[in-house]
């Protein structure tokens, strides 16, 4: 299937919109595209995860050389799925109508399904959203899937599991991900209809930001060099919270403490006790990103609930080392294989691990010159743009 | 594994282990590392717990009809919490902070139902008083 219609199919899109998944999407489709394989964007006009409602007219634009295609979000009842979401987080498995009912106010989006018929193959992405399961549901020859899987009780529920199984393909992000996927299977008793396959996302090889500019960068936002960097959405589900009380007992504890940089967006606070502490760089365009990366002595990656971990990618090809949870299987693997950082379990080994790193700069330096190394053989573009368009072919 | 990263997990480890030892982190600061690796199942179980009930997040504000089973949570949680922190050994104290957090969580769920049925209530209420408005 050399010129088959290629689609992808995220939940939202958008330069300001944060997340892994929906920056896995974009990069994704921009590479391929710009290589010779078109890839269209069809997508809500919706921008907030939370409300999903419509913040962008409906219709079809050029974006970063993408056409991107947007309709309106399908009728959902907020309510109902924020509670079933709740309740399958607390319970587990609920009951076959309540997965159901939960799936059915996910959001998800009439048009987009009609205007996917009009591809020979839909890549949608992740799997938690509606726009993901319904169109797996309505049409899963055409349907292949990103899941950008995560270890949690909405990934075992049954629909969800047999959505996936139907689908014509599945592409992980990580061989982490694909033994995550395995149990979940095993334990579910269904089998997917054609081996996954892992793709991943990919980077270029640009050159490491200079140290004069890493430098300007920290001083625009009133830091020195060297300060322990979080880069992500601010929510508890993203381990934020957890940073926060590591990061109290790194202040106590560390004979020199460096503080603690937020870039992204969100609305979980630091708590009074850092507060003073901690530098707010909020939403920074791409282009200055590699510079708060370059200037950070480490990156501190707190979630669980990651399938690819982009930002320890972006972080090692600015030449920062990288601190992850032990509980991310995928994150620990690729800093046990790469070398490109160390991993914590609680507040005394995060304090440990970033006294280490940040106060030996020999060592920051082999693990930052190991995760460069990693990122760019294991993930550049080419190789992923390969993994990409062979599994394609297998499935045509 | 990259060989440099188990060398420095050593390190980090041995660092951790020190610093323990010199008492520079409390029971609030290691997850499952307070008692030996070797200790029986069901002290590291405890400890576990007792950690669980220090970090679970604060009952929130009480309103007026659950004030008091909101109290008594946030006593029990308080007291598990504290015992968390006394020195590793006894078991009977790791048994009584373990129920204390049991009786908190058991106490914290009988809130949430308070509050359910209260807003279940409150929106029968609304929903007579639109009735009786459109007819």
């Amino acid at each position: 299937m050399t010129h088959a219609r290629i689609a992808f199919v995220p939940p939202r899109f958008g330069p300001t919109v944060v997340g892994g998944a929906e920056a896995l999407c974009r990069a994704l489709a921009a590479n391929l595209t710009a290589h010779g394989t078109p890839v269209d964007i069809i997508t809500t006009c919706a921008l907030d995860h939370r409300t999903w409602a419509d913040a962008l007219p409906e219709g079809e634009n050029r974006e970063g050389g993408l056409r991107v295609r947007r309709f309106r979000v399908g009728p959902r009842d907020a309510a109902t799925f924020a509670r079933l979401h709740g309740a399958i987080q607390r319970r587990g498995i609920v009951p076959f109508d309540q997965q159901v009912e939960w799936m059915a106010n996910s959001v998800w989006s009439p048009g987009a399904l009609r205007a996917a018929r009009e591809y020979d193959r839909v890549v949608v992405m992740p799997y938690l959203f509606g726009t993901a399961f319904w169109q797996q549901v309505a049409d899963p020859d055409r349907t292949v899937v990103i899941p950008c899987l995560h270890d949690e009780p909405h990934a075992r529920q049954p629909v969800v599991l047999d959505a996936l199984c139907s689908a014509r393909g599945v592409m992980l992000n990580a061989e982490g991900e694909g033994d995550l996927l395995g149990q979940l299977l095993a334990r579910h008793g269904g089998a997917l209809r054609n081996a996954p396959r892992v793709v991943g996302c990919g980077f270029d090889d640009d050159p490491v930001p200079s140290a004069d500019a890493a430098q300007a960068f920290a001083r625009r936002h009133g830091l020195e060099p060297g300060y322990l960097l979080y880069a992500g959405r601010r929510e508890q589900g993203k381990g934020v919270g957890e940073l926060y009380d590591h990061y109290a007992t790194y202040l106590r504890t560390a004979p020199r403490p460096r503080p603690l940089a937020l870039m992204g967006t969100g609305d979980l606070a630091p708590p009074r006790a850092i507060r003073h502490h901690v530098v707010d760089l909020g939403f920074v365009e791409a282009r200055e990103r590699a510079l708060a990366y370059a200037a950070a002595g480490a990156l501190a990656q707190p979630s669980r609930l990651e399938s690819f971990g982009m930002v320890l990618f972006e972080a090692w090809l600015a030449g920062t080392p990288v601190l992850v949870n032990e509980e991310s299987d995928v994150m620990r693997a690729h800093c046990a294989h790469g070398g490109g950082g160390l991993w914590f379990r609680d507040g005394a080994t995060f304090s440990e691990a970033a006294q280490m790193v940040l106060d030996d700069p020999a060592l920051a330096r082999r693990l930052a010159d190991a995760g460069r190394h990693y990122a760019l053989d294991d993930f550049g573009w080419p190789r992923v743009r390969a993994r990409f368009l062979d599994a394609m072919a297998d499935w045509a | 594994m990259n060989p440099d990263i188990a060398d420095s997990m050593d390190e980090l480890r041995r660092r951790v282990m020190a610093a323990r030892e010199a008492g520079t982190y409390g029971p609030g600061d290691l997850r499952g590392e307070v008692v030996p690796a070797d200790a029986p199942p069901l002290v590291r179980g405890l400890a576990d717990a007792a950690r669980l009930a220090e970090v679970a997040p604060p009952p929130r504000p009480s309103g007026d009809h659950a004030g008091g089973v909101r109290g008594a949570a946030a006593r029990a949680k308080h007291a598990a919490a504290d015992l968390a922190r006394r020195p590793v050994g006894d078991v009977a104290e790791r048994t009584t902070a373990f129920n204390l957090a049991l009786v908190a969580y058991v106490a914290e769920l009988a809130a949430e139902v308070v509050e359910l049925r209260a807003e279940v209530d409150r929106l029968a209420a609304e929903r007579g008083d639109t009735a009786r408005g459109g007819a």
